[in-house]
C-alpha cells in the first residue's frame, strides 16, 4: 500500500491509517488467530488417529481414551488459545508496523516482508517462553 | 486577464524544502489563480513531486509556508492542517486506488468519512463523480481490472468525491500512450471549465503542458529553485534561461 502511494492518499484525505489499516487488521489477526489453532489442534489430533490407527495398529477406541485421558483438564487446549491471542498481536502490529515503514520500491518491499517475518517468529518465541515461566509460576504447568 | 486582476486561492511564500541535510529546493514563493492550471515542470529530479507533497499535506517544509485563502497548510506544528487539506484532491501517479475496494467503495470513502450524507446519498455522488470521468458502468469493478488509463480516471474521480477547490496531479500521463494521454488532458480541460477547480500539475510531457497550462513554474535542479514562471508557450520563445528554453523546444 506505501508502494502505490495508497498510503499517502489516506493522509491527503485526513483519514488516519492507524484507523483504516493497522486497526482492523490487527484486530481480526487478535480474534481469528485462536480460531485457526483450534482448527490446528483439531487436524492435529485427526492426523495424530490416522497415523495412529494406519501405521501404529493402535484401535480408534484406545486413540480416543488416550487423547480423552491428556486433554481431562482442557488446560493444554486453553494455554495454546491464550498464547495464540498474543500471538495474532504480535503478528498484526509486526506486520503493519513494517508495512507502512517500507521505502518506495519493490526491493524495499521484500526486505520489509522478511524482516516482519523475522521479527515476529522472535518475538513469538519470546512471548511464548514468557508465557511458559508464567504458567509454571502459577503451578499450571 | 491581468494577474492583478485575479483570485489567489493559494500563496506559497519563501519555501524551503529538504530530506533530512539534503535541500531540494529554496526560497521558493508563488501564487495559484483561481480557476488556472498550473504546471509544476523542470527535468528529472528537480524537485517537483517534493513540492507537490508539500502543498499536498504530506511533506512538512523546513520554513516557510502554504497560505490557501485564510489557513496556513502547516501552520500547526508538524501535522497538516485538516480544514485546509480538506480543500485538496490529489491524484498520485500510479492512481492510488484502494486495491480491496472496488470504483464505487473507493469514491465513497471520503464521503462516508467525512460527510453526513446517507448510504444511497453517498452512492449516487460517487456515481456521479465517476460518471464525470466517463466511467459510468464500472462502479463495480476492482481497480486491478481496469487499464492504466481508467486508472487514473477512477483516480481523478475519487479526488474529486469532496469537491475540492485545487486538484493537485502528478504525473497524470506517466504511463499513458498518446490517446489516453491526450483524452486525459481533454478531462482536465474539461473539469477546469465545468467545474471551475483549479489544477496544479506536474509533469514534464510537452505535449500535456502546452495544453493545459495557463501558468508554469520551471524548476532547476542545479540551482534548487525557481528559475522561471511564465505561459509555456510565451517561454518557449522568450524565456531568459536557456535551459528553459531547450527543455520546452525538446533541444
Amino acid at each position: 500500500m506505501k508502494l502505490r502511494e495508497e498510503v499517502d492518499s489516506l493522509r491527503t484525505f485526513g483519514i488516519p491509517a492507524i484507523d483504516f489499516l493497522v486497526l482492523p487488521r490487527t484486530l481480526a489477526l487478535f480474534l481469528m488467530t485462536p480460531l485457526l489453532t483450534m482448527y490446528a489442534d483439531l487436524v492435529g489430533i485427526l492426523g495424530g488417529l490416522t497415523v495412529g490407527t494406519q501405521v501404529m495398529d493402535f484401535s480408534s477406541l484406545h486413540y480416543y481414551e488416550q487423547t480423552e485421558t491428556a486433554l481431562t483438564h482442557m488446560w493444554e487446549i486453553y494455554s495454546g488459545l491464550i498464547k495464540s491471542l498474543a500471538f495474532g498481536l504480535i503478528i498484526g502490529l509486526v506486520g503493519c508496523y513494517k508495512g507502512l515503514h517500507t521505502g518506495n520500491d519493490s526491493a524495499a518491499l521484500g526486505r520489509s516482508v522478511t524482516s516482519s517475518v523475522v521479527v515476529s517468529i522472535t518475538f513469538i518465541v519470546v512471548c511464548d517462553a514468557l508465557f511458559e515461566i508464567t504458567f509454571s509460576f502459577l503451578g499450571y504447568r | 486577464m491581468d494577474s492583478e486582476e485575479r483570485k489567489i486561492i493559494l500563496e506559497a511564500k519563501d519555501l524551503h524544502l529538504c530530506y533530512g541535510k539534503k535541500t531540494i529546493l529554496t526560497d521558493l514563493s508563488f501564487e495559484l489563480f483561481e480557476e488556472s492550471c498550473l504546471v509544476i515542470m523542470g527535468s528529472s529530479g528537480c524537485g517537483k513531486s517534493t513540492l507537490l507533497k508539500t502543498l499536498t499535506g504530506l511533506l512538512k517544509p523546513a520554513s516557510g509556508m502554504v497560505r490557501f485563502e485564510n489557513g496556513d497548510l502547516w501552520g500547526r506544528g508538524a501535522l497538516p492542517n485538516e480544514s485546509v487539506l480538506s480543500n485538496f484532491g490529489v491524484l498520485f501517479q500510479a492512481g492510488a486506488l484502494w486495491s480491496s475496494m472496488n470504483l464505487l467503495e473507493n469514491v465513497s470513502l471520503p464521503l462516508e468519512v467525512f460527510s453526513e450524507l446517507n448510504k444511497k446519498e453517498i452512492e449516487a455522488m460517487a456515481s456521479y463523480k465517476l460518471g464525470l470521468v466517463g466511467l459510468s458502468g464500472c462502479e463495480y469493478l476492482y481497480p486491478s481490472e481496469l487499464s492504466g488509463g481508467m486508472q487514473k480516471r477512477a483516480g481523478l474521480a475519487r479526488a474529486l468525491a469532496m469537491d475540492p477547490s485545487i486538484l493537485f496531479l502528478d504525473e497524470p500521463s506517466a504511463g499513458l500512450d498518446p490517446i489516453n494521454s491526450r483524452q486525459l488532458d481533454d478531462l482536465i480541460l474539461e473539469l477546469k471549465h465545468s467545474l471551475g477547480i483549479t489544477f496544479v500539475v506536474v509533469t514534464h510531457e510537452l505535449d500535456s503542458i502546452f495544453t493545459i497550462a495557463d501558468d508554469a513554474l520551471f524548476l532547476s535542479g542545479v540551482e534548487k529553485k525557481l528559475l522561471e514562471r511564465g505561459n509555456p508557450n510565451e517561454l518557449k520563445v522568450s524565456s531568459a534561461f536557456q535551459e528553459v528554453k531547450n527543455f520546452l523546444n525538446r533541444k
